[in-house]
């Protein structure tokens, strides 16, 4: 039990919950503007491995941070195209992008590598610089949505697109920057999970870290600062679960598996009773259609 | 604007749902006690292409072997084993036709593929998961002439359908000797993605073969939710290594490559599975090769002498079913006595005279 309340258990939690805060503050952006990023996990995982590959490239895990962000920012490009201009379903673009980009990145990993080869492992960086990246973006967004015109123009665009359009304002670019920006965010993510604590990539590396984010979003009432919370509280109950395993209990191991998972349904259940919503997420915008 | 009201709701639905999913995954999966096939998640990648190779020299009567896999191939271990496998009896002329396909998802989908395969008069056919189980067994009774095969790894066999064993208890007790012969004190540490028999008895016998030199060595077990998180997996090694761990086993490639992870940045020792892992790190004493070959032989050479009943086919490491691969550089960080406790093992294991002890439960 000692092992428990330890810092060893606080780090551990710190980092499992890195690449999923990054990964929130991007969800958090799309959807204060309105739109419904269920392709998170799948711009997750394209930073992861364009941060893999670089950093395998340049041997510099900060270069490989960057081609994350940027290929997070291009997937992101892609999503608004699909779900701001072509006005696509969101629930189902999202979803399917996610599965397109799992496949997708599965099939360009093994390109590079022969069967029989190890893919290498890359350099990675420690914990202390990257949890100052995480704080300097959660302090960017906290700032972008509390002190900025551009700020409250996402929100404004993101509750009410109608009069947001009738003020002067470009809805569609507006998004379009929104969903870029979130993107890359969770291209970050990806990145910092690959080459952070890990020096690897494998087939979905990310293992569902996008959708933990996604529901972060919700529990943490579209807010950044509780969101990044909610990211580090989940990694936490993971890092407990797994020395809880490790002590001799009568509990089955089941039970602390499901653990993180089941605080997070009841965060969701309860917020969900007073949300704070963004009026219009999911609603494709059409000038006059209102 | 009334009607933004509705996707809300269902976004919160989703979420929930989403969230529940997990949590019952979590939840339940650790019950299929039975899932001994580690295999990773399938990719939704289904428009593999076959790929076929022809024989040198196409022997008359030889079967034709068919092999379909959920994920990729190329993963260094499990789909590899299989893979090399099936390549390697061709090469043999042990038959005269190997279609291996990779990223089938179980389900329909790996129906069609078998139902495929089975009226082209691919015989024996293998399904490379556990999670085929309930795939062969619905075409496996509308071919009965056709021997199929999937990695249950209990002895699920049932007339025409069968299962190959997984005695990857056996390589890991020899690893256990030879991580307590490079360490200088320390725990086990054993880890899976659920608590399976195959995973926990590969624990308990590295456990048994580090206390042939240090009858202290404790050990724990953590199962880690998931086949693929290769995160979860390393941070559940390194709260094994603050309890004192310093030789890491894993079952399954996420957890494995995880503990691999976890010892390289704590200086232990770990262990390479199902495929050779030495490149992995400086942490990797010792892998253990699964030879699918000989396993895929036994089913082959039932087919060829007009079996149609398929069995349990299981290949000990006594007939061949594994080598135990020391690292490179490995032998000069083990002791002496363990390498020698270690020949001595493997020697009476291949001659009968000393049988690994199977703990198939925590």
């Amino acid at each position: 039990m000692d092992t428990l309340f330890s810092i060893a258990t606080v780090e551990a939690g710190i980092r499992l919950g890195l690449p999923v805060a990054l990964a929130a503050l991007g969800a958090i952006i799309n959807e204060r503007s309105g739109v419904l990023n269920l392709g998170l996990e799948g711009m997750m995982l394209s930073g992861a491995l364009g941060g893999y590959i670089v950093n395998d490239a340049t041997g510099s895990p900060w270069i490989g941070l960057l081609a994350g962000l940027l290929v997070g920012a291009s997937t992101g490009g892609v999503f608004a195209g699909l779900v701001v201009t072509f006005r696509t379903s969101q629930v189902v673009t999202g979803i399917a992008f996610t599965i397109v980009a799992i496949a997708a990145t599965t099939y360009l990993f093994q390109l590079r590598w022969d069967i029989g080869e190890l893919p290498p492992r890359v350099e990675r960086l420690g914990m202390w610089p990257l949890v100052a990246l995480t704080l300097v973006c959660v302090a960017a967004v906290w700032f972008l949505f509390r002190r900025t015109t551009l700020g409250l123009t996402i929100s404004a665009v993101g509750e009410s697109p109608e009069s947001a359009d009738a003020l002067g304002y470009n809805v569609v670019l507006i998004r379009w920057m929104a969903t870029i920006a979130g993107g890359a965010l969770a291209g970050l993510g990806g990145a910092v999970l690959v080459n952070g604590p890990l020096g690897l990539f494998i087939e979905e590396v990310t293992a569902g870290r996008g959708w933990v984010a996604l529901a972060l979003v919700v529990f943490a009432g579209w807010r950044p600062v509780p969101a990044v919370a909610g990211a580090f509280l989940f990694g936490l109950c993971d890092a407990a679960q797994l020395r809880l395993q490790g002590t001799a209990t009568e509990v089955p191991y089941e039970v602390f598996l499901a653990l993180p998972y089941v605080v997070t349904l009841i965060a969701l259940v309860v917020r969900a009773r007073r949300s704070h919503t963004p009026a219009a997420l999911g609603d494709p915008y059409v000038r006059g259609a209102a | 604007m009334n009607d933004t009201h509705k996707p809300r709701k269902a976004y919160h639905a989703l979420l929930i749902a989403i969230a529940a999913v997990f949590a019952l995954i979590a939840a339940a999966c650790g019950d299929d006690s039975d899932d001994t096939a580690p295999a990773t998640t399938a990719a939704p990648e289904t428009t593999a292409a076959p790929e076929t190779t022809a024989a040198p020299e196409p022997a008359e009567e030889a079967p034709k072997l068919a092999i379909i896999y959920s994920a990729e191939w190329n993963d260094g271990s499990w789909g590899e084993a299989a893979f090399d496998g099936g390549n390697k009896l061709l090469a043999d002329g042990t038959i005269s036709d190997v279609v291996m396909v990779e990223n089938v998802p179980p389900g329909a989908e790996a129906e069609r593929a078998l139902r495929d395969f089975a009226e082209q008069g691919y015989n024996p056919i293998v399904a490379h998961s556990f999670n085929y189980g309930d795939n062969v067994k619905t075409v496996g009774a509308e071919f009965p002439d056709t021997i199929f095969a999937y990695a249950g790894g209990f002895g699920d066999v049932a007339g025409n359908v069968g299962d190959y064993d997984q005695p990857f208890y056996e390589a890991s007790y020899l690893s256990g000797i030879l991580g307590a012969g490079a360490t200088d004190g320390g725990n086990v540490a054993g880890a899976g993605g659920f608590e399976i028999p195959v995973c926990v008895g590969m624990y308990h016998a590295y456990l048994a073969g580090a206390r042939e030199l240090r009858p202290e060595t404790e050990g724990s077990f953590v199962a880690v939710g998931d086949w693929i998180d290769v995160q979860l997996a390393k941070e559940a090694a390194l709260s094994q290594a603050d309890a004192g761990a310093t030789m890491f086993v894993g079952c399954g490639q996420g957890p494995t490559f995880g503990q691999i992870e976890a010892a390289n940045d704590i200086g232990g020792v770990s262990t390479g599975y199902v495929g050779d892992m030495a490149a992995l790190g400086e942490s990797v004493l010792s892998s253990f090769v699964w030879r699918l070959d000989r396993v895929f032989e036994q089913m082959v050479a039932d087919v060829a002498a007009g079996e149609t009943e398929a069995r349990y086919y299981s290949v000990p490491l006594a007939d061949g079913g594994m080598d135990v691969l020391i690292s490179p550089g490995g032998e000069a960080r083990i002791s002496q006595e363990a390498l020698d406790l270690f020949d001595q093992r493997l020697a009476e294991i291949q001659d009968g005279s000393f049988a690994v002890p199977f703990v198939g439960e925590n």
